[in-house]
């Protein structure tokens, strides 16, 4: 009787004790690779520093006013948002097509889904490297299919106006599967009372239905993928380093590849951390934003 | 009529959307030059050498190494620390905790990408620039896999613990003998997902390893890329056989995997 007493007093007292030696490895981790490196990076980007030698020479502000004054710097932030303009809605409006023709089937369903999926799994470098093969301008499958309908061959990756669409479009093909799966749980948690209580109230027709019910319930899944498919935008660099290595003509450069060339290949760290500092800034606002608009954090 | 129509639709899409994936392997089977000069769907003879060839071409064995001892690893010790910390946070009440929570929640948002340039410059402190230690450690710990197992534990009755509490077992032992042995599915999942994008991977060996030696398989792939730039036959297996774990895992776990995704969704 005593001992029993004793230990759930002892569980009591101890918890918070307990409870940070069981946080304590992951703690460590996060802290040293992502917490404390979010304040490393603004403050390396007073710095300039080549990556390679001990000394960092401090420079202020300079690193910041060099990308302001820069052209070069807000083509990058307009081709990132333009990939983002690119591949965000169309992204979203397809997985949630899919997610709602895959909803009441039946037959199939696992197959199909499991179509849809497949490229979410495959390496974007991978993938990037098959679709340097289908947009290939002489032999490439996609100018072969158009050649059959006479039309001409289309430079996708080679045009400066045609590559960040041909970017983009490997770049659906390669999220829509990932928000399909999103929007089909968020469909199957809808009860469906909801629809046996419209058909009462006279709701009817397959669009009503999805306005009034549907679309309103499926708020937390549209939040989440529109949150997710944003950053996953923002941070994308394979498909660019395997398809266009930024080009032609810097057309295809964004945010992230530009850090990777000004930090890795010309080792100008401090420079790249400005960069670096630019873009948690862009992915820090678009995700708040995203939150207020859709009404607080019921979608996290 | 309807339904048929959705069918058709959903059925034309699913092609379209494999299509790539089976490009790719019929012109890996093809010679080179009957990839470029002939859009016939099969390869007139099925030349499986390709993979032999592309395989003793660069590196590939190595690489293959690297990415398994990095991504098994990382799978490992995500795994461990993350059912560690779930345990805590669904379980022990403490102070802080919310507090905590958040911060854990922000993580989620923040691109590694963003923090290359200051964990390139951690690494190169310690000088685990190049090493096992240096691709590994940055993603021993993750919030995904910390809410993924607080989730999953959350749902556990908690009489379970209660009584071994009362003989006296510790909290770690009841952890390790009593819920992780009930953790299956969030185990599986967790491990197959990490370990499907370790090996993905391209951002962080390509930042923070410079030498060969070192080289990653999608790395490998990249360089492949450069060196055999029109030998398509030859890119297309190459890509193949880097890609295959990745999609086998998945298709040996396809109910998992799209659990965990469809759970972080919804109740993450």
């Amino acid at each position: 009787m005593t001992r029993k007493k004793r230990s759930v007093k002892y569980y009591k007292h101890s918890s918070s004790l307990a409870a940070w030696m069981f946080l304590l490895p992951a703690m460590a981790v996060i802290s040293v690779f992502v917490v404390y490196p979010m304040f490393k990076v603004l403050y390396l980007g007073f710095f300039k520093w080549n990556g390679l030698s001990a000394s960092m020479e401090y420079t202020g502000l300079a690193n910041y006013t060099g990308l302001f004054y820069s052209s070069g710097f807000w083509s990058i932030l307009w081709n990132s948002v333009l990939f983002t303009l690119l591949t965000v809605p169309a992204s979203f409006v397809l997985g949630l097509a899919l997610a709602l023709g895959l909803w009441k089937t039946a037959i199939l369903k696992n197959v199909l889904r499991s179509a849809f999926f497949v490229p979410v799994v495959v390496s974007t470098v991978g993938a990037g490297i098959v679709w340097v093969w289908l947009f290939n301008y002489n032999s490439g499958i996609i100018n072969g299919i158009l050649s059959l309908f006479s039309v001409k061959p289309v430079n996708w990756l080679g045009s400066e106006k045609l590559a960040m669409l041909s970017v983009s479009v490997m770049t659906i093909w390669k999220t829509a599967g990932y928000n399909m799966v999103i929007f089909l749980a968020g469909l199957h948690s809808i009860p469906e009372v909801y629809y046996e209580t419209c058909l009462v109230d006279g709701v009817t027709g397959n669009w009503k239905k999805f306005y009034y019910i549907t679309w309103p319930l499926l708020r937390p899944a549209s939040v989440f993928v529109a949150v997710t498919t944003v950053i996953f935008s923002f941070r994308s660099f394979e498909q660019i380093y395997a398809m266009t290595r930024g080009g032609p003509v810097g057309s295809t450069k964004i945010l992230v590849y530009h850090i990777w060339e000004q930090g890795f290949r010309f080792y100008r760290m401090g420079y790249a951390s400005a960069v670096s500092v630019v873009l948690l800034v862009l992915v820090l606002t678009v995700t708040f934003v995203q939150f207020k608009l859709s009404g607080g954090r019921d979608g996290a | 009529m309807r339904k048929r129509l959705i069918y058709i639709f959903l059925i034309i899409a699913s092609l379209l959307f494999l299509f790539p994936v089976i490009w790719m392997l019929v012109t890996s089977l093809k010679t080179s030059t009957e990839a470029v000069t002939s859009l016939s769907f099969l390869p007139s003879e099925f030349r499986f050498s390709n993979y032999y060839t592309a395989w003793i071409s660069s590196n590939f064995t190595a690489q293959f190494i690297n990415s398994f001892i990095v991504a098994s690893c990382v799978t490992v010790l995500q795994v461990v620390t993350s059912a560690m910390s779930g345990y805590a946070l669904a379980r022990i009440d403490f102070k802080g905790k919310n507090t905590l929570l958040m911060v854990l929640l922000a993580t989620l948002i923040i691109p590694f990408q963003v923090l290359a340039v200051p964990v390139f410059a951690i690494l190169k402190n310690i000088g685990a620039v190049n090493t096992y230690t240096g691709l590994i450690l940055p993603s021993a710990a993750n919030a995904f896999g910390i809410f993924l197992f607080k989730q999953f534990f959350e749902k556990i009755p908690r009489e379970l613990e209660e009584a071994a509490f009362i003989d006296g077992v510790s909290r770690w032992n009841v952890l390790w003998k009593i819920i992780v042995p009930l953790s299956g599915p969030p185990m599986v999942t967790l491990a197959i997902f990490t370990f499907v994008a370790e090996w993905n991977d391209l951002f962080k060996p390509l930042i923070l390893t410079s030498s060969s030696d070192m080289r990653t398989v999608q790395m490998g792939l990249g360089v492949f890329q450069e060196q055999f730039m029109t030998d398509y036959p030859l890119l297309m297996a190459a890509v193949t056989f880097v890609t295959i774990p990745g999609i086998v895992l998945f298709l040996m776990a396809q109910k998992r995997f799209i659990q965990g995704i469809a759970g972080t969704g919804i109740k993450g």
